[in-house]
C-alpha cells in the first residue's frame, strides 16, 4: 500500500470503520472512515454494474461512489489520490466475483484507476496488531450496543455513547494508546445509563449472510439496532465471529490455532474491561458439529451452516424467542439452502419462532409487517411463565 | 368475549370495515381506495360511526393499518392475528388459514392453542394484485373470473412465481389462440402453485382449511383450484381427508381480518417499527420537467398525410401484447389509412375488428392492397390464416420503419406493452440488440397498470405526471417490487401524481441500465429514434429524453411520427418488398371479416412427436365464402409440431431440415443417462440392490460417472433408475414439496425426487442417490476454486429437511437417502468418502474393488466427455467449412435438460442451426489451436478470483466464441441464478467480440415464453445471418480447415 493515497475504509460497519482507519493512521498511512453504505450509493453502484449481482457488491462499492461524489474531485483525480480498503470475500458464491464487479462499477464512474486491496482475514490476522485491535473493539461496542439498548430509558442515548465511544477508542488507536484505559472509562458510563431492568424483553437471535448482518444502516435495515430500541434483547453475529469461521476453514494449520488463540485472549481483555464479563462466542467446532446433520459444514458457500448451527444451539439452550435469518435479496446459501432447512428443522423440534428477511436495498411494508408479526410472537413466548431463560 | 366497536382494515388495494354493537355485527362495508387509503378509511369510519355511533371504540389493521392507528389513535391489531382470530371464532376445528390480499399472502397454521403464520416477502406474486394485473392485461373484467365454472383437462402452465412472468405467459397463450376461459384457469391454477411454494415451506396443510380474503371471496374457481391441490397433497402425505368442508369459503371471507381485529384484545397504541431509512426518505427527485414546447424540438418530422391514396397498397399489422395496430401505406409510404386498438380478444378476432376499421377508412381503394405484412406475438396465428406475404420479427419490423422515416439513425428504442427492444443500426441493418428478459420490468405495460390502479386514465397520464413538483426516486428492476413500493410511498405521502411521474422516470432507467447495461449513451451513436406505443405517453418521452441528453448532451432524439404504428409500418414495407412482381397472398378485407375459426388447447393437442411434449394450439379456420377448411398450429418448437394425426397437412408446409443442423445439447442430455459405455462389472457387493438417480442438477455434470459405477460394483443395469427429463408434466404433478424458492432447476429437483418415489409403489428401489457434490472437476484452471454453486450443492440437504428424512436417513416409503458428501477434486479423499457412503448399502464391498469400480466409472465418465468434444470439434470445423455460424449454449451443465433450456436446441435445429454446450467445445489446446480457436484453458487477473466451477467455464466458452469466425453464442440463465447474473456484463462483452450478435436468454424458469422466445431467437438468427454475409465477405485467415 502507498503511503501517497490516503485509503478509504469501509465493509464493516460505522463503529469499526472509524476504528479501522484510525489503527491505519496510527501505522503511518493516510486512512478515513467512509459513511456506512445507504441505498441511494446502491442505486448508483446498481446503474454501472451487472443487475443481478447481490446487493453488498453494490452496497459497498457504492459508498466508494458516494464518497467520491461527495469529495467534488474529478474522477481520474480522486482515483490517482484515493485507494480502497476493504474487507476480502468469503466464498464461492457471488461474493468471489466481487472483484469483477468492483473493477466494472468504477470503471463505468470513470473511477477505473483506483486500486482497490481487499484484506484477507488470515492475512489481516498476521500483520499488523492494530487492526486486529480495531475489528474486535468494533466488536465490543456493537455487542455493547446490543446489551444496552433493550433496557435503555432512552434507547437514543446508547447511540450517544457509542458514538463517542468510537471517538474515544479511534484516539488511542491513532496515538497508539492504552485501549484498556478507555475501555473501562466506557464501561462505566455505559452503566451509569438510566435502564428499566423489570421489562419482560423477547430475545432475538440474528443469523445469516455475514456481511449483511454486521453492517448497520440501509444494509441490514440497521435491524439489530431497532429492534433493540423496540425492547428486544438482540443477539447477532460479530466480525471476530467471521474470523473464527475462517480459521476453522483452515482445520489444524498452525498458523490458524494460533490466530485463534490470540483473538480469545485479546477478546477476553477487552469485553472484560469494557464491563461485559467474558462474552465467549459461539465454539465454530460446535456449531458445525450441530448442524452437520442437517447440513454438511463442509459445503462450501460462505457460512450457511452457521446458520443453522447458530439457530439450533439457540433452540438447545432455549436462548431465543426469534431467530431471523437475515441476507441480501437472493443470497445463494441463505436463502435458497438454510432456509429451507432450518425452516422445517426448527418447526420440527419446537424450536423458536423462524422468521427469513431479505434486504432489497429498498423501503419494503412486507417486510415491516412480517417483523411486527413475528415481534408480537416472539413477545408472547417470552412472556409465558417459566420459559424465560436466565 | 363480547362484540363491539368498529373494526377497519386498510390494505394496499382496498379497505374493509365491520362495525359491531350489542355483540352483533350490523355493518359492514369494502371499497377499492385506488391509493387514497388514508382518506377512503376516514369516509368509511363516519360511515360506521352513522350505525354504531360515535365514540365506538376503533380497532385497525391491514398493511397500511399501522400508521392509520397512528393517525386515529386506535389500537393496531397485526392482521395475521385478525385473521387467526376470527377463523377460530368462525371455525374452532381450522387446521389451517389461507388469506390472500391485495398484494400479502398469509397461511395460518394451527396447533393446539397456538399458531405460527408465513407471510409473502415483498414480491406480490400469486396475490390479489396478481390477479388484478393479469385481467386489466387481458382486458376481462374481474366478474367474468367470478363467474368462471370447472374447466376439464389439463391446463397451460403459467408462472406461480412472479406475477410479471405470469402476464407474459399469458400474452403468450391468449395469442397462441387458447381459449380465454381455459387462460383464467390456468392463472387460478398458478395462483395456487406460486403459494403453496413460498408459503407452504414443505407444510402438509391439514383440513380444515379456511379460505380467505377477497380473491377467494370473489372468485370461486380459485377455491376449486385449491381444492384440487390440497387433495393431491394430502394424498401423497397420508394426511386424512374426504370430509365436504375439508377446503371452505366462509361467507363475508373477505372481512376476516376486520371482524378478527374487533376480538382482539389489543386496547392500547402501538409504536409502528418503520424500516424505511433515512437515505429512502431522502429519495426524492424533482418532477418532470414539463413544456410541451420543449418536448416538440425532439419531435421527428411532422407527421405525413396523404392527400390521395395513389397505387398499390401495402398493409401491415402489428400484433402486440396488449394492443394490435394496423397501417395501410401508399407508394410513397405514406399511411393512408391507420389504426390503434387495445388487444381484447383472441388474436383472430381482433385482428378481423381492426381490419374492417381500415377497411371503412380505405373504403373502395380496400381492393387496392397488394401486399401484407404481419408482426407481433399473434403473427404466428394471423400470417397463414389472413394470408400475409411476409411477418418479419418486430425487431427486425421496427429497425425497417425507423430507417424508412429516419435514415441517420443510430439507435432504435421501441418500448411496447409486453418487450423493450433496443436496435442499433448501420445503413438501415441491425448490428447490435438489446431485448428485455422474461422480466419485462418498466415495460408499458408498468405505466399503464400503475395508472389503472391509481385511476388516472392512460389519457391523462402525463398532465397528471407533468402536475406533480417532485417525485419518488424508485428502484430500477423488478416491476412486481415497483408495484409494493408504491404502496409503501402512498403511505409515506407520495400522491397518484408523484407515483406516476416517478414511475415515468424509471422508465428510462430500466431501459439502459437494466436492458442495454451500457455505462456509455455515446458509444451507441448519436440518433435515437423512439418508437412503440409507450411513445404515446408524453411523460414516459419526457423521461426518456431527459435521461439520454443528460447522459449525452450531443445526442438528438426524435420521435416516431408514428411510433404505436412503427412495426406495422415496418411489416408493409417488407411485405412490399416480399411482393414485387409476385401476387398477394392477402384473402381480401371481405373474406377476412367473413373467416370462421375455432381454436382447442388441451391435452390432445398436445405434440407427442418428442418428450418435449410442446403445448400445441390447433386454429380451425373455415372460410364462410369459400367453405375452405383449413387449420393451422401454433405454440410448438420445430417442425414435427406441425404433423397431426389424422388430418391433412397444414397449409403451411414445413420447412425442410436445414442439412447437417444438429441439435448437440439434447444428443448431450440423452447421452449422460445412456449408459451406453461397457463396463467391467468388479464386485458382486452391489447384486440385488435397486438404486435411483434423480436426473437433476449435478448428474449432468457426473452422471456417467456415478451410474457407471453402479453398474461396476454390482448393481444390474436395469436397476439403475435415472428418472425421466424435466417436463411440465412431471413438475405440475410433482412441485409442492420444495421449501425454498430457489431456481427452477434446483426446486424441480424436489419434484424429480417426489416423481422417483411416486414411480417405487410400481417398482420399489433401495436406495436414492442423490451425492452432495461440493466441486466439479473442470478442464477451465486457474481460478481460485472448482467449488459446485452452494445451492446446487446443497439441495440433496434440502431434499432430506423437505421429504421429513428421519434419523435412518430413510424418505417417506422406507427407501434410503443417500447423500453423501463427495469433493469430486480430491481423487484421495474423494474415493474415502465414496466408499463410506457405499459400504453403508453394499456391505459386501471391498476397498480394492471400490477402487476398480471408481477407475472403471472414471472411464466411463471421460469416454463420455471425449465422445462430446468429438463431435463438438466436427460441428466447429463444419461451421468453418459451410461459411454458417454454430451456436454455442453458454449455460450451466444441467441446462442441457431440455424442460429447463426448453428445448431451444430443437427449435434451432429446425431453423438450421446447430447447437453445442460448453462441454461439448474442444478443452485441448492443440485441437483448439488447430480448429483455428486458440483459447486459454487458463483465467488469470480479476478472473483468477472466481471460486465457481461454471463460472469459469462460461468465460471460456465465451472465448472459444470470441475466436472462432464461426461460431455465436446464447447465454442461458435461470430466473434467480445468482451465479450467472454477477458475470452477465463479462460474458456478453467478451462473446460480442469481433461485433458478433449475441443473445441473453436470462431469467428462464418454468414456462416455456414461447412467443417472446420465438422474437428473441429469429431476431437473434436473423442478426446472425447478417453477420454471416459480412464475414463470407471477408477474408479468414485459415480458409479451408476441416473441409
Amino acid at each position: 500500500m502507498s503511503a501517497a493515497r490516503t485509503w478509504l475504509v469501509g465493509g464493516l460497519s460505522s463503529l469499526h470503520d472509524p476504528l479501522l482507519a484510525a489503527a491505519l493512521r496510527g501505522a503511518g498511512m493516510p486512512a478515513v472512515a467512509m459513511q456506512p453504505p445507504t441505498d441511494v450509493g446502491l442505486r448508483c453502484a446498481r446503474a454501472l454494474g451487472n443487475h443481478g449481482q447481490c446487493n453488498p457488491a453494490h452496497y459497498t462499492v457504492g459508498a466508494v461512489l458516494e464518497h467520491a461524489r461527495r469529495s467534488g474531485q474529478e474522477p481520474e483525480h480522486f482515483a490517482d489520490h484515493h485507494g480502497w480498503l476493504t474487507a476480502g470475500s468469503c466464498g464461492p458464491c457471488r461474493l468471489a466475483s466481487f472483484g469483477l464487479e468492483y473493477a466494472r462499477v468504477l470503471r463505468g464512474a470513470g473511477l477505473g484507476r483506483l486500486p482497490v486491496s481487499r484484506i484477507e482475514p488470515l492475512a489481516f490476522l498476521e500483520g499488523q496488531s492494530a487492526l486486529l485491535h480495531a475489528v474486535l473493539l468494533g466488536d465490543v461496542l456493537t455487542l455493547l450496543g446490543h446489551t444496552l439498548r433493550p433496557y435503555a430509558v432512552d434507547p437514543s442515548a446508547v447511540d450517544g455513547l457509542l458514538a463517542s465511544a468510537t471517538g474515544e477508542l479511534a484516539l488511542a488507536l491513532e496515538g497508539r494508546a492504552s485501549l484498556i484505559a478507555p475501555l473501562r472509562r466506557i464501561g462505566v458510563e455505559a452503566r451509569s445509563l438510566p435502564r428499566d431492568g423489570s421489562r419482560v424483553l423477547p430475545r432475538v437471535l440474528i443469523v445469516g449472510e455475514p456481511w449483511t448482518t454486521l453492517a448497520d444502516g440501509d444494509p441490514s435495515y440497521d435491524l439489530a439496532r431497532r429492534l433493540g430500541a423496540q425492547g428486544a434483547r438482540v443477539d447477532a453475529p460479530l466480525a471476530c465471529d467471521w474470523l473464527h469461521y475462517r480459521i476453522w476453514e483452515e482445520g489444524d494449520d498452525v498458523r490458524a490455532r494460533r490466530a485463534e488463540r490470540r483473538i480469545r485472549v485479546l477478546w477476553h481483555c477487552l469485553t472484560l474491561a469494557a464491563g461485559l464479563g467474558s462474552a465467549p462466542r459461539p465454539d465454530m467446532n460446535e456449531l458445525a458439529e450441530l448442524a452437520r446433520p442437517h447440513y454438511d459444514p463442509d459445503v462450501r458457500g460462505g457460512s450457511a451452516h452457521l446458520e443453522i448451527g447458530r439457530a439450533l444451539m439457540a433452540a438447545r439452550d432455549r436462548s431465543a424467542d426469534l431467530v431471523i435469518s437475515l441476507k441480501p435479496f437472493g443470497c445463494l446459501p441463505s436463502s435458497h439452502i438454510s432456509d429451507g432447512i432450518l425452516a422445517v428443522l426448527l418447526r420440527r423440534t419446537g424450536g423458536p419462532a423462524f422468521l427469513a428477511l431479505e434486504t432489497s436495498g429498498d423501503a419494503d411494508s412486507t417486510v415491516e409487517s412480517r417483523l411486527e408479526m413475528a415481534l408480537h410472537t416472539a413477545s408472547a413466548e417470552a412472556a409465558r411463565p417459566g420459559l424465560q431463560a436466565t | 368475549m363480547r362484540l363491539e366497536g368498529i373494526g377497519l382494515d386498510l390494505g394496499s388495494t382496498t379497505a374493509k370495515v365491520v362495525a359491531a354493537s350489542n355483540g352483533r355485527i350490523v355493518h359492514r362495508a369494502y371499497l377499492r381506495h385506488r391509493g387514497e387509503g388514508l382518506q377512503c378509511a376516514r369516509s368509511m369510519l363516519v360511515e360506521a360511526e352513522r350505525v354504531v355511533g360515535p365514540g365506538a371504540p376503533r380497532f385497525v389493521t391491514g398493511s397500511g393499518g399501522a400508521r392509520l392507528a397512528e393517525t386515529l389513535g386506535a389500537a393496531y391489531v397485526h392482521e395475521v392475528h385478525a385473521v387467526a382470530l376470527a377463523a377460530r371464532a368462525h371455525e374452532p376445528g381450522v387446521r389451517t388459514v389461507i388469506e390472500l390480499g391485495g398484494q400479502d399472502a398469509k397461511m395460518i397454521h394451527f396447533d393446539g392453542a397456538t399458531f405460527s403464520s408465513e407471510m409473502n416477502e415483498r414480491c406480490a406474486a400469486g396475490t390479489g394484485a396478481t390477479l388484478d394485473r393479469c385481467l386489466y392485461r387481458l382486458g376481462i373484467d374481474a366478474s367474468v373470473l367470478g363467474r368462471l365454472g370447472a374447466i376439464e383437462g389439463e391446463l397451460p402452465v403459467i408462472s406461480g412465481k412472479c406475477g410479471v412472468f405470469a402476464e407474459t405467459d399469458l400474452i403468450n397463450l391468449i395469442k397462441a389462440g387458447v381459449p380465454e376461459d381455459r387462460v383464467l384457469a390456468a392463472l387460478l391454477d398458478a395462483v395456487v402453485r406460486g403459494n403453496l411454494a413460498v408459503l407452504a415451506r414443505g407444510r402438509p396443510l391439514p383440513p380444515k382449511v379456511l379460505l380467505l380474503g377477497g380473491p377467494h371471496a370473489f372468485f370461486p374457481a380459485l377455491a376449486t383450484a385449491w381444492r384440487s391441490h390440497l387433495a393431491a397433497r394430502w394424498c401423497e402425505r397420508g394426511v386424512d381427508h374426504g370430509a365436504e368442508d375439508d377446503v371452505l369459503v366462509p361467507p363475508h371471507a373477505e372481512y376476516f381480518a376486520a371482524e378478527g381485529a374487533l376480538w382482539s384484545p389489543e386496547t392500547r397504541r402501538r409504536t409502528h417499527l418503520s424500516l424505511v431509512s433515512a437515505s429512502a426518505q431522502a429519495g426524492v427527485l424533482p418532477g418532470l420537467a414539463t413544456g410541451d414546447g420543449q418536448l416538440r424540438r425532439h419531435q421527428g418530422p411532422p407527421h405525413l398525410t396523404a392527400a390521395a391514396a395513389s397505387g398499390a397498397l401495402a398493409l401491415g399489422i402489428d400484433a402486440g401484447s396488449t394492443t394490435i395496430k394496423a397501417v395501410v401505406l401508399d407508394e410513397r409510404d405514406v399511411p393512408v389509412a391507420r389504426a390503434y386498438r387495445r388487444a381484447e380478444h383472441g388474436p383472430l378476432e381482433d385482428a378481423q375488428a381492426i381490419l374492417d376499421e381500415l377497411s371503412h377508412q380505405l373504403g373502395p381503394d380496400a381492393d387496392r392492397v397488394a401486399s401484407f405484412g404481419v408482426t407481433g406475438y399473434a403473427a404466428d396465428v394471423l400470417g397463414p390464416v389472413l394470408g400475409a406475404d411476409a411477418a418479419p420479427v418486430e425487431t427486425l419490423a421496427h429497425a425497417r420503419s425507423a430507417a424508412r422515416y429516419f435514415p441517420r439513425a443510430d439507435v432504435v428504442c421501441d418500448v411496447g406493452g409486453q418487450d423493450i427492444k433496443v436496435l442499433c443500426l448501420s445503413g438501415g441493418d441491425v448490428t447490435r440488440f438489446h431485448l428485455s428478459s422474461q422480466c419485462a420490468a418498466g415495460n408499458g405495460a408498468l405505466l399503464e397498470a400503475t395508472a389503472h390502479d391509481l385511476g388516472v386514465p392512460m389519457d391523462r397520464y402525463a398532465d397528471v405526471a407533468f402536475s406533480a413538483r417532485r417525485a419518488p426516486d424508485l428502484a430500477v428492476g423488478c416491476a412486481v417490487f415497483l408495484h409494493t413500493e408504491r404502496v409503501s410511498l402512498q403511505s409515506r405521502g407520495f400522491t397518484p401524481a408523484e407515483i406516476l411521474a416517478g414511475i415515468a422516470l424509471v422508465l428510462p432507467r430500466n431501459i439502459w441500465e437494466n436492458v442495454v447495461a451500457e455505462p456509455s449513451l455515446r458509444s451507441l451513436g448519436r440518433v435515437f429514434v423512439l418508437s412503440g406505443g409507450v411513445q404515446r405517453n408524453r411523460a414516459a418521452v419526457r423521461a426518456q429524453v431527459d435521461y439520454i441528453l443528460g447522459r449525452h448532451p450531443e445526442a438528438e432524439v426524435l420521435v416516431h411520427p408514428f411510433p404505436g404504428e412503427a412495426g406495422a409500418i415496418g411489416a408493409a414495407l417488407v411485405a412490399r418488398e416480399a411482393c414485387r412482381g409476385v401476387a398477394t397472398s392477402f384473402v381480401g378485407f371481405r373474406r377476412a371479416a367473413a373467416m370462421r375459426y375455432a381454436t382447442h388447447n388441451d391435452v390432445s393437442t398436445r405434440c407427442n412427436h418428442c418428450p418435449s411434449a410442446c403445448p400445441r394450439t390447433i386454429v380451425d379456420a373455415t372460410s364462410s365464402t369459400t367453405h375452405e377448411q383449413v387449420h393451422f398450429v401454433t405454440g410448438h418448437a420445430c417442425d414435427r409440431g406441425e404433423v397431426l394425426e389424422g388430418r391433412p397437412p397444414p397449409r403451411r408446409k414445413p420447412k425442410a431440415p436445414a442439412p447437417g443442423a444438429r441439435n448437440l445439447l439434447r444428443m448431450e442430455a440423452a447421452r449422460l443417462f445412456a449408459r451406453s459405455t461397457s463396463v467391467r462389472v468388479v464386485s458382486s457387493a452391489g447384486h440385488g440392490l435397486r438404486v435411483a438417480v434423480p436426473r437433476v442438477l449435478s448428474m449432468y455434470r457426473s452422471a456417467p460417472f456415478f451410474t457407471h459405477y453402479l453398474e461396476a460394483i454390482g448393481v444390474a443395469r436395469e436397476d439403475i433408475v435415472t428418472g425421466k427429463a424435466t417436463s411440465e408434466d412431471l413438475w405440475r404433478r410433482s412441485a409442492g414439496r420444495g421449501t425454498v424458492d430457489a431456481c427452477f432447476p434446483v426446486k424441480v429437483a424436489q419434484a424429480h425426487v417426489a416423481d422417483l418415489l411416486s414411480r417405487r409403489a410400481q417398482r420399489p428401489f433401495d436406495v436414492l442417490l442423490f451425492p452432495v457434490l461440493t466441486h466439479a472437476i473442470t478442464a477451465v484452471t486457474g481460478c481460485a476454486d472448482t467449488a459446485s454453486c452452494p445451492v446446487v450443492a446443497g439441495t440433496p440437504m434440502v431434499t432430506r429437511a423437505a421429504f421429513g428424512v428421519g434419523d435412518d436417513g430413510r424418505l417417506p416409503g422406507g427407501a434410503l437417502l443417500l447423500a453423501p458428501t463427495l469433493r469430486l477434486t480430491d481423487p484421495p479423499r474423494f474415493v474415502d468418502q465414496l466408499f463410506a457412503a457405499i459400504r453403508t448399502i453394499a456391505p459386501g464391498l471391498t476397498a480394492d474393488e471400490h477402487e476398480e469400480a471408481v477407475n472403471e466409472a472414471r472411464t466411463a465418465q471421460r469416454r463420455f466427455e471425449q465422445w462430446m468434444e468429438h463431435d463438438g470439434a466436427s460441428a466447429l470445423a463444419r461451421a468453418r467449412a459451410d461459411r454458417r455460424a454454430a451456436i454455442v449454449v453458454l449455460a450451466r451443465p444441467y441446462h442441457a435438460d431440455p424442460g429447463i433450456h426448453h428445448d431451444i436446441g430443437s427449435e434451432l435445429k429446425a431453423l438450421g442451426r446447430t447447437t453445442l454446450s460448453i462441454r461439448a467445445l474442444p478443452k485441448d489446446p492443440a485441437r483448439l489451436a488447430a480448429l483455428g480457436c486458440e483459447t486459454p484453458l487458463r483465467l488469470d487477473g480479476e478472473e483468477a478470483s472466481l471460486t465457481n466451477s461454471g463460472d469459469g467455464e462460461k468465460l471460456f466458452g465465451a472465448r472459444v466464441v470470441a475466436a472462432h469466425p464461426y461460431l455465436c453464442a446464447i447465454e442461458l440463465s435461470s430466473f434467480k441464478c445468482g451465479q450467472d447474473a454477477a458475470l452477465y456484463g463479462e460474458v456478453e462483452a467478451i462473446a460480442r467480440g469481433g461485433g458478433k450478435p449475441f443473445l441473453a436468454l436470462h431469467d428462464l424458469d418454468e414456462t416455456r415464453p414461447t412467443g417472446s422466445l420465438r422474437l428473441r431467437l429469429r431476431t437473434f438468427l436473423d442478426a446472425v445471418d447478417r453477420y454471416e454475409a459480412r464475414s463470407r465477405a471477408a477474408p479468414i485467415a485459415l480458409e479451408g480447415f476441416g473441409s
